[in-house]
């Protein structure tokens, strides 16, 4: 006889009551639902906290090369984050995402900054001042990617940048250890640019110990006489790393906008050229 | 019906009783055989044999309490039922006794001599002692050889809960039984 059939039979023996008491038990309907119910409270509390870490993650996660390296963290890197994740459509895939890391930006300036596409862009610019002032559309993103690139990258940047831009027909680019003056001077072809007879362009970018200034200043020349404008509008943009906010400023109209790191994305993702990209 | 009630029908050889019996106490005797015979067919035959063999044995027998009398009639006609398939070479052993006998003091076999009333009489004390949802559940799966899922489903637990139960029992039962000095060795 085994261990086991000795305990089945003794099993067999026990009390009436103790039999009696267990075997006729029901626990009642709420109590047989109860673990049902807490089953569907666990799987309810999941669905909720899941999204919520998720949305948390997300919230306080760091685009690469936006926040450490750029010197915009904190708030602001927050805000832009959470305005490029928000934005699920093509632009904001992880590769342009990726394209604020200063690795790819690197490599991405001196293939979109300098030459025709500079002056490409500022010639859409100009084709679309018709009210010769200029909207947060009107920034070149790249030449504002690049103040953001320099800004990373106080120091030894500059030479880098001095060498990406180097000169063409179009840009003069002078730097030193400290400052780098890039200068846009051409006449273009009217014909390029419907509603203008002349662009004069120059642009400045002066680095402090923590501050980048970049000033564009164009004189737009245009030969529509209801609009008889003698100058454009003038950025006076000037990124602080220390306070991580931008001055965007129209001198023609003397209107003054401050705008934030989120500001700035925006302003860069919602140029037409950027959206063609 | 009052079991008081029943068994006076037995007495007075009323064979509706049969049907009063089957509707009262059906479901919980099919559970037994069930779980012990883990075949559904047999388990029906087996509540009709035990119905039949209480018809027989009510009267001269009168229990004091007609459900565990019941109960226990129909654990042993499947128990009975159950060795003979297994001798037959047929139908399984059954799960919930053999997980018990790893807890059990002394070798796998033991002399047939040894008296499962003593056994018995520990089992009832340490039963007695128990809170009652544990004391329930453990009678539930090593009286009439209830399904885990069933177990959690009778009394509103979980499985898991149901497990932690009996092996917490089951762990009990063997240190009392080392305790009481029934060893097979």
């Amino acid at each position: 006889m085994t261990k086991s059939d000795l305990f089945r039979d003794a099993m067999g023996k026990i009390d009436d009551a103790l039999l009696d008491d267990a075997l006729s038990f029901e626990a009642s309907k709420g109590e047989r639902l109860k673990p049902l119910f807490i089953a569907l409270l666990y799987t309810v509390l999941a669905a909720l906290c899941i999204p919520a870490v998720l949305l948390i993650s997300l919230r306080y996660a760091t685009v690469p090369g936006l926040g450490a390296a750029s010197g915009i963290s904190g708030t602001e890197t927050e805000e832009t984050n959470r305005y490029i994740y928000s934005r699920p459509d093509k632009y904001y895939t992880p590769s342009v995402i990726e394209a604020y890391d200063i690795d790819v930006l690197k490599d991405l300036l001196p293939r979109y900054i300098p030459d025709n596409y500079v002056f490409y862009r500022l010639l859409t610019l100009n084709s679309d001042d018709e009210d010769n002032g200029a909207s947060e559309t009107d920034a070149d993103p790249f030449l504002i990617m690049a103040c953001v690139y320099l800004v990373d990258n106080r120091g030894g940047a500059i030479e880098e940048a001095v060498k990406n831009y180097g000169s063409s027909d179009f840009v003069n680019v002078d730097g030193g250890a400290n400052a780098i003056e890039i200068t846009v001077q051409k006449k273009i072809d009217a014909s390029w640019v419907p509603h203008t007879s002349g662009v004069d362009y120059s642009s400045y970018i002066d680095f402090g110990d923590l501050s980048v200034q970049f000033i564009e200043s164009r004189r737009v020349d245009v030969d529509v006489p209801q609009q008889p404008r003698t100058k454009g509008p003038m950025y006076d943009i000037d990124i602080d790393a220390g306070e991580y906010t931008l001055h965007y400023r129209y001198a023609a109209f003397g209107a003054e906008e401050r705008l934030t790191a989120t500001d700035l994305y925006k302003m860069i993702t919602s140029c037409d050229y950027y959206k063609n990209f | 019906m009052e079991d008081e009630k029943i068994l006076q029908m037995y007495f007075d050889r009323d064979e509706r009783v049969l049907e009063e019996v089957r509707k009262k106490y059906g479901r919980i005797c099919r559970t037994i055989a069930y779980g012990i015979l883990k075949n559904s067919e047999d388990a029906e035959e087996t509540v009709s044999d035990a119905l039949l063999a209480t018809w027989y044995g009510i009267p001269p027998d009168r229990p004091s309490s007609f459900s565990a009398y019941l109960y226990k009639t129909v654990r042993n006609k499947a128990i009975t039922r159950l060795r003979a398939e297994l001798r037959a070479g047929r139908g399984k052993a059954n799960v919930p006794f053999e997980e018990i006998e790893s807890f059990l003091p002394g070798e796998s076999s033991v002399d047939a001599a040894i008296d499962s009333t003593v056994l018995s009489g520990i089992i009832n004390t340490f039963l007695r002692e128990l809170d009652a949802l544990p004391r329930r559940v453990f009678i539930c799966r090593y009286f009439s050889g209830m399904e885990i899922k069933q177990i959690s489903k009778k009394f509103g637990i979980s499985q898991s809960k149901a497990k932690t139960l009996l092996d917490r029992s089951r762990k009990a039962l063997g240190e009392r039984l080392k305790k009481e000095g029934y060893d097979y060795d």
